[in-house]
Order: C-alpha cells, then structure tokens, then sequence
C-alpha cells in the first residue's frame, strides 16, 4: 500500500510544492543549479539579494572556513534591480520552481522601489526583505533592530507586494518575538529566520583578520543550534508561517526544523558541499513521514512543544 | 521513492597515492563518468575525502594533473596535492580503496589551439601543465612546441620531471639553492629566452601557475614582450560552481568576476596583482 503524502505549504498566496527551498545568496538566480539538483525537488528558491543598483560587494578574501562552517563576507554583489529583471527573470520563469525575490535596501525609499518593481511582476512569487545581512554598513541590518522601524517599513512596502512577503530577521538581537510580531502586525506572511551570526577569524601568519572587510556572518552546521532556539521561540508567537534557515544538512534536519515550528526551511551552505542535497532531504523527509503514519507535512510543524 | 537526479558530483574512488616526499603526493582516481566528462586542461574539480564534517567543511578547489579514459564508463582523475592546512592534509592521508567526493570538471581551461606554448610553473602550479603537455600530445599535436620553465626552491620540490620530459620539448629547471638546473627564481631562465626569441615574430603565448609573486613577475615579463600571458589564479572558494560568489577576482573591466567560472584561467592584463589578497 502507498500512502500518498501532503507535502504542499501555503505561506500568503503562494502555494510551494514542498517546505524544502533554498537560501539567498547560496543559489544564485536559480540556473546556476540546473544542471547539479532536480529543481523539481524543491519547493522554490531565494534569489540573491537584490538592490536598486547594482553593487560590486566587498573585496577579496571573502570567505573562510571555521569549524562546521564557514565566514563570508561577499557583502550583497548584485546585478542590480534593472539587469535582475531584464538578464535574469526571463531565465527563472522557465524554472520548475517559485522564485522569491530577496530584496534589500539602504533607505524606505529603496524597499519602496523595489516592492514596486517586483512585488506584482510575472515570474516572481514573493518578495523576501533582507533586514539582516552582517555583512555592508547599511545591509537594511539597522531595519532590522528596532521593532517599531521593522513594522514601519514592512507596513510602507505590503501595499506594493501582491505576491507572498517574507521579512528575514537578525538573529543579532536579544530576543526574536517582538520582531516576529511586528513583522506579522505590519502584515508579512511569513518571517524568515535566521541570517547569519557575525563573526570573523584571524590569520596567525599574517596576524591579520582573514577576511578582507575584517567580519563576515557564521553559517553551516556551527549555527544549527542556535537556529533552531530561534525557531522554537518565534514558534512561540507566529501567527504565519516561519521559515526555518540555519546549518540545515540532511534530513533529519529538516524534520528537527519542521518540529521546531518552521513550515518552510532553506537549505543554504549545505548547497556549497553538496547543490544535490536537497533531493536527498526530500527522501528522507518523505520517508520519515511514512514511518510516523504522517500523510501532511503540516502536521510535524511545531510538534516539539506538544499539544 | 524518488528518482534521485544524475548528480554531477561523484565518488571519486582512489586508486593510488603516490608519495612525493617534500613535495606532496600525487593521487590517482577513478570515476564512472563518460567521455563527455572529462576534463579539459586547466579545469579544477572540488575535492574532499568522504569522511563527514569533522575533517573538513569545505571541499578544496583542485587542478586536474591529468584525466584520460579508461573505458566508455570510467575516467581516471589525478591529482597532485601538498599540504597547505587541513583540508589538503585530509586529502594527503587518503590511501587506496578511499573514496573522495569529487564535482567537476569546473571553471574555464587553458585554450587548445595554440601553436606554440610557453609554460612556467612552480609549486602545485605545475598540475595543469603537466596535463596541458600529456593532452597536446595525445591529441597528436605534434607541431606544438612546448618549453616548460619549471621552478623550485630545491631539486625535491619538482617532481614529475621524468614524465615532463616525455612531453615537452625543452625543461629549464631552476632552483633557489642550485640543486637542480639554473640557480636562482624561474624568472632568470624565462628572461635569457624571452632576451633570444622574445622580439622575433615566432607565435607562442605564455601561460603561468603557481605562486602568486611568480605568477606576476611572469606577467610583467611577458607585458614587457608584448607577448599574451594566460595565468591560472587559486582562490579561496565555497561551492566551485558559480553562486557563493567567495572567489571573487578584480578584473580591470568586469568589476569583481568568479575565479570558478570565469575563471581560473584568465588573461594576466586584465588584472590587477597589486591587490593584497592575490
């Protein structure tokens, strides 16, 4: 007997086939994986991050790795709004797959522009704000610290955003769930989290910071802990989906991602070691959910705080 | 269950690993890939042992040394490797019967159509020569001359030198401490050629790998000919592919390219080897 499993997640208007996407800034537009991963083993994809211009990102070295991760500080290089809709979008709407358009900006006026711009536009299914990227003086990190400009700015860009909005958080901060609440009070359909967590190395032979723009953000397995507190208490006060970032390596991650209260993960760094990974999590999630009698994904999310 | 996609990536399984004293090891491998797969010289795989996380995160950006067909599914893959940190050193330790995890072949390769080649390495810079050599003349190019100008610090630091010879028509080996050819920087021996046939209206390009000090002393000398000079760059990379954009390199017209895909072989003039991280 085959049980036919659920595995679709609704996050606004947008349906995704499964909960599996991947990253910003680890997929680049999305064609880059064509030929490595079955994008149709994925739910959708997180563009890398777009500004109104384009920007040539921060100088070399840019990453580093560190133990069961790495450091980067590629500091947003883009293509720009313009060359993203003109060079990359005609590409990405012959994908199988949703894309979400990862957005930041330096001023309101930028998200403003680029909520316009995409927030209604053929070929992208949703809009993810970047209120936290470490790694440029005004990555829309500052956006991202104070509750009250997080729900000012998410409140001016939702009227421009037709499709599904995604608000990606710091994981800087003390304590997520003002932030998870001001984001959903503004009228995000989901908030997404975690970003990278700052950090840097130092090179003992030239007793120098490693990296080129001296700190970077901290990914891979290091930061799945901590991801996934971060998850467990946004759980705590969502009303909307959360997305789950953060370390995700296998399966088992996924499914402890889903327990925790995420309904849509990312799979980011993972992509760098091996871009066929998510296939190999949809498996295992697949096969984890027949083993528990689950036939619909949504019933594994948030199961960790019990009834 | 689902079809798993036809994965790039595969199990590189070692078939031996030679080891080269000071100057590292070379690793043989065996893939089951086609023809269509194998790499052109030049190109770079992403290489790590299939141990889990612990050894190393990352896989190491890695040229080829040669690759040729065993049979319609099999490709043999080698490597030449030396220490440099731990992930190199994960990869010196692997022994027969190991499997490594290998995607490429990656980035863009050194053209095939040249006339004549001059090649200066040094290092593990000398891998992709080593390849480039073997696959002119497998291809029976035969009037293609090659001059190798291949340096050391000493006489154990260039390995591969009888297999060279076999290939190329002249070697000028130096070392710093005169323990094999010329004493002294690769340099010496490509400027006196440069000084005899560099002017002359003979068509060679010069091609250079190895460390970044020779790499640009080569480039000058060759600017100071007039003469095209490709070199192949090592740097620091996550994915090998083209989309964590880690591997960034100045290009003078592009802005910032990606040594995995526009790169690793590209035109010396059109960088800048002042910058601090080259």
């Amino acid at each position: 007997m085959t049980m036919e499993h659920d595995l679709s997640v609704r996050v606004g208007n947008l349906v995704l086939r499964n909960p599996i996407t991947l990253a910003s800034g680890t997929c680049g537009y999305g064609m880059e994986l064509a030929e490595l991963l079955d994008l149709h083993h994925v739910g959708g994809f997180f563009t890398k991050g777009i500004s109104v211009k384009p920007r040539l990102g921060n100088p070399p070295p840019r990453i580093v790795e560190t133990p069961s991760g790495m450091i980067n500080s590629i500091g947003l290089q883009n293509v720009g709004l313009q060359a993203f809709i003109q060079e990359k979008l005609p590409d990405i709407r012959k994908l199988p797959l949703a894309c979400i358009a990862n957005v930041y900006g330096n001023t309101f006026d930028d998200y403003v522009e680029l909520a316009e711009a995409l927030g209604d536009l053929d070929g992208v299914d949703g809009i993810e704000l970047n209120l936290s990227c470490p790694n440029v003086k005004q990555g829309g990190v500052e956006f991202g610290q104070d509750p009250d400009i997080l729900k000012k700015l998410v409140a001016t860009v939702r009227p421009h955003v037709r499709s599904a909005l995604f608000v990606k958080l710091s994981p800087n901060v003390a304590d997520v769930r003002p932030f998870v609440a001001a984001g959903e009070q503004a009228g995000a359909d989901s908030i997404s989290l975690i970003n990278t967590l700052r950090a840097m190395e130092i090179d003992i032979k030239k007793q120098r910071p490693t990296l080129g723009n001296i700190s970077g953000g901290l990914s891979g397995p290091a930061i799945r802990p901590i991801a996934l507190y971060q998850i467990y208490r946004a759980y705590q006060v969502a009303k909307q989906p959360v997305v789950g970032i953060g370390g995700i390596e296998s399966w088992d991650d996924v499914v402890r991602f889903l327990l925790a209260g995420a309904a849509v993960v990312q799979v980011g760094t993972a992509l760098f070691r091996n871009p066929a990974s998510p296939s190999l999590m949809l498996n295992g999630l697949i096969e984890y959910m027949h083993e528990n009698n689950i036939d619909t994904v949504s019933k594994l999310v948030g199961r960790a705080h019990g009834e | 269950m689902l079809e798993l996609p036809q994965m790039e990536y595969d199990l590189a399984t070692v078939v031996s690993n030679e080891d080269l004293g000071r100057a590292g090891c070379r690793i043989r491998t065996q893939i089951k890939a086609r023809a269509s797969r194998l790499p052109n010289p030049g190109q770079f795989a992403m290489l790590r042992p299939e141990a889990g996380i612990e050894a190393m995160y990352l896989s190491r950006p890695i040229s080829y040394l040669d690759a040729q067909i065993v049979d319609s599914e099999t490709l043999e893959l080698s490597f030449y490797i030396k220490v440099y940190g731990p992930g190199s050193a994960a990869l010196v330790n692997c022994r027969p019967g190991d499997r490594l995890i290998h995607l490429g072949p990656l980035g863009s390769g050194f053209p095939m159509d040249q006339e004549n080649v001059w090649l200066v390495g040094g290092g593990v810079g000398i891998a992709p020569f080593y390849h480039l050599a073997h696959e002119i003349r497998r291809t029976a190019n035969s009037s293609v001359a090659i001059q190798l100008f291949y340096g050391g610090r000493s006489a154990t630091d260039l390995p591969f030198l009888d297999d060279l010879n076999a290939v190329v028509d002249h070697i000028h080996t130096s070392t710093e401490d005169g323990t094999h050819g010329s004493d002294g920087l690769v340099t010496e021996p490509l400027k006196d050629q440069l000084k005899v046939h560099g002017s002359n209206g003979r068509e060679f390009q010069i091609y250079t790998c190895g460390p970044t000090p020779m790499m640009k002393a080569v480039a000058l000398l060759a600017q100071s000919h007039n003469r095209e000079c490709l070199v192949s760059l090592e740097t620091r990379m996550a994915c090998g592919y083209g989309v964590c954009l880690g591997c960034a390199i100045h290009h003078k017209d592009l802005g910032y390219i990606r040594g995995c895909v526009e790169g690793p072989v590209l035109n010396a003039s059109k960088l800048d080897f002042s910058e601090r991280w080259l």
